[in-house]
């Protein structure tokens, strides 16, 4: 019966996907459309090939999908690397949480674009700026979901631990760390889509490398054909990565779900 | 309990009704109704003298128009805007003019704002310890792509014998190209007025687009209109067109007061504006159609740079130059001047 549902549900998957795909095909072949405001499925595919062939302004396309992935991955490794352990260390001591908490929840909903400038203008317009921003964009979500992990343990986990002797250090590593890493999950995937949404805003300010930069440039020449191919590789590129820690996931942290 | 539930939704639909017919109500008046909606940019030129002081709310309200003015920071901007069909007259440079033309966008040109000379030009930072073209090898260069000032450095850079990847060439907004000047970041910048006279205060014009033009690049800022818009609205177009040759004939018979137009508009200094207005060779109507819309100059101009695009590999195909001969409205120009 389950198996039934999902089987229909993966088939409505793939319906809706051609169903799009085929009224995509329709509407720009054969309604009134502008080639440069709504490009053909075929214009897009010969966008893609010729990048692949001949690359786009002096860099491949793996060079830019490479140069933008460098970016958002640095920026992820760094923002897993503080994040975890000062949302843990928040969730633990009401001291830290105090004064970490305002601080992270008062930049959190501020739109990258408004502090862009500002973290050019301080840390320069090569790569370390657009690092910046995207580890701004990737430690809010990690940090949030570390410190409700821990919030949201059972105290008689805690406590059962302390009748049973440990101490404090054994009942971080063995109590607080395993019943988190399942949040600590949760919240990577949130930042990892975070960070990418944020990818064209940090590759907007002098880049020359970079998927996102590529959708600024060919749209500033009207090349809508290449924008759309590129929105397509970076949403193929978000479900690979999404699926990526997904798999990750599965193998650390197969309590996830259960009690 | 239930009463206070009940007073809550009340409140709760009230705000949002409030929120709705506030939106309503604005997207009404600023859409459709008798508005011309002009794209614009900020500059030391005829539509700065004409914006300044008030040449437009004046002679389109006589006509029963209202006129919403939006800013851009660069053409191509700007361009996006003229195909989505947001904006009914736009302010844009030859390159972008062209690149548009070459991808569908329905306009006319109409006017031709001024000519590039000083006011667009090549500053090199003091430091930077560059005294020709051809010593910006693997330097940091910055300029807005897909603009005038792009085409005349990648044509200067070709001229001295440089490839494009032979420098670090850095596609940055005119207020981003200061913020990195003044950092250092960058060593030489490709940009125009008002923002290249903030980098001279420690640097140096090593090349203008006089110079260019002189080369054979000329560069120049144009006047567009839908054709769809104009079609509909010929009288406008010539409205549009008497209030920019006012501001050039106010700029001949009385530059000081063209200059503090441009002062007061762009918050500069009067002699900043005087300045950076000699960096252009203004032309009125008459001028204009006579050296660059009568004789096929200007669609001559904008089929070269069509050309330079698809070399670039910006535009996947070339107009025929009659396509351009299309586009540069001369008729309405000579109905203006009542040939």
């Amino acid at each position: 019966m389950k198996d039934d549902k999902k089987r229909l549900g993966n088939a409505l998957t793939i319906a809706t996907v051609l169903v799009i795909f085929a009224v995509w095909y329709l509407v720009t072949n054969y309604g009134n459309v502008k080639q440069s405001l709504f490009p053909t499925p075929q214009s897009v595919w010969a966008a893609f090939i010729s990048i692949c062939e001949n690359g786009y302004k002096n860099y491949t396309l793996l060079e830019h999908i490479g140069a933008s992935m460098s970016r958002l991955l640095s920026a992820f490794a760094l923002s897993i690397i503080t994040a975890v352990p000062l949302g843990l260390a928040s969730g633990c001591s009401p001291l830290v949480r105090g004064v970490l908490d305002t601080f992270v929840e008062f930049y959190r909903p501020l739109p990258p674009l408004a502090y862009y400038t500002l973290l050019v203008l301080w840390f320069g317009i090569g790569n370390e700026s657009k690092i910046i921003l995207l580890y701004l964009a990737c430690f809010a979500p990690i940090y949030i979901s570390c410190v409700s992990a821990v919030m949201r343990i059972p105290p008689n986990y805690l406590s059962c631990a302390a009748a049973l002797g440990a101490n404090k250090r054994q009942r971080f590593l063995h109590v607080v760390l395993p019943a988190c890493l399942p949040d600590i999950f949760v919240g990577t995937k949130t930042a990892i889509g975070v960070g990418y949404t944020t990818l064209v805003a940090a590759e907007m300010v002098a880049a020359k490398t970079g998927i996102g930069w590529m959708v600024l440039d060919a749209s500033n020449y009207l090349r809508s054909d290449i924008v759309f191919c590129i929105i397509i590789i970076m949403g193929l590129t978000g479900i690979l990565i999404d699926l990526g820690l997904r798999l990750l996931e599965k193998r650390l942290v197969p309590w996830s779900g259960k009690e | 309990m239930n009463f206070k539930r009940i007073v809550a939704a009340i409140v709760c639909l009230t705000i949002v009704c409030a929120l709705f017919t506030g939106c309503g109500s604005t997207a009404a008046s600023s859409s459709g109704e008798n508005t011309v909606v002009i794209g614009t940019q900020e500059m030391p030129n005829s539509e700065g003298i004409a914006k300044s002081l008030g040449y437009f709310e004046e002679a389109f309200g006589k006509a029963g128009w209202k006129v919403s003015l939006v800013s851009f920071s660069s053409g191509a901007k700007v361009n996006a805007a003229l195909l989505s069909g947001d904006i009914d007259f736009a302010l844009i440079g030859t390159c972008p003019v062209s690149n548009g033309l070459s991808s569908g966008i329905d306009c006319k040109v109409i006017w031709i704002h001024e000519i590039l000379g000083s006011a667009e030009s090549l500053a090199v930072k003091n430091s930077a310890n560059v005294t020709s073209v051809a010593d910006l090898k693997g330097k940091k260069i910055a300029t807005p792509f897909a603009s005038t000032a792009h085409y005349s450095v990648i044509k200067a850079l070709q001229e001295a014998g440089l490839a494009e990847t032979d420098v670090d060439l850095l596609d940055m907004q005119p207020a981003e190209i200061f913020a990195a000047w003044e950092r250092g970041d960058i060593d030489a910048a490709y940009v125009w007025e008002p923002t290249l006279s903030q980098l001279l205060g420690d640097g140096t014009i090593l090349l203008t687009s006089g110079d260019m033009a002189k080369a054979g690049y000329m560069t120049a800022d144009l006047e567009v209109v839908r054709t769809e818009f104009a079609e509909e609205h010929p009288d406008l177009v010539q409205i549009y067109l008497s209030c920019l040759d006012k501001a050039v004939q106010l700029y001949k018979d009385d530059p000081d007061a063209a200059q503090q137009a441009i002062a007061d508009g762009l918050e500069i200094s009067k002699e900043d504006a005087a300045n950076q207005m000699s960096g252009y060779e203004w032309l009125t109507a008459a001028e204009q159609y006579d050296q660059y819309f009568s004789n096929g100059e200007l669609a001559k101009t904008l089929y070269s740079t069509a050309s330079f695009l698809l070399d670039q590999g910006s535009i996947q195909k070339l107009p025929e130059q009659s396509a351009f001969d299309a586009a540069v409205d001369s008729a309405s120009m000579a109905k203006y001047l009542g040939k």
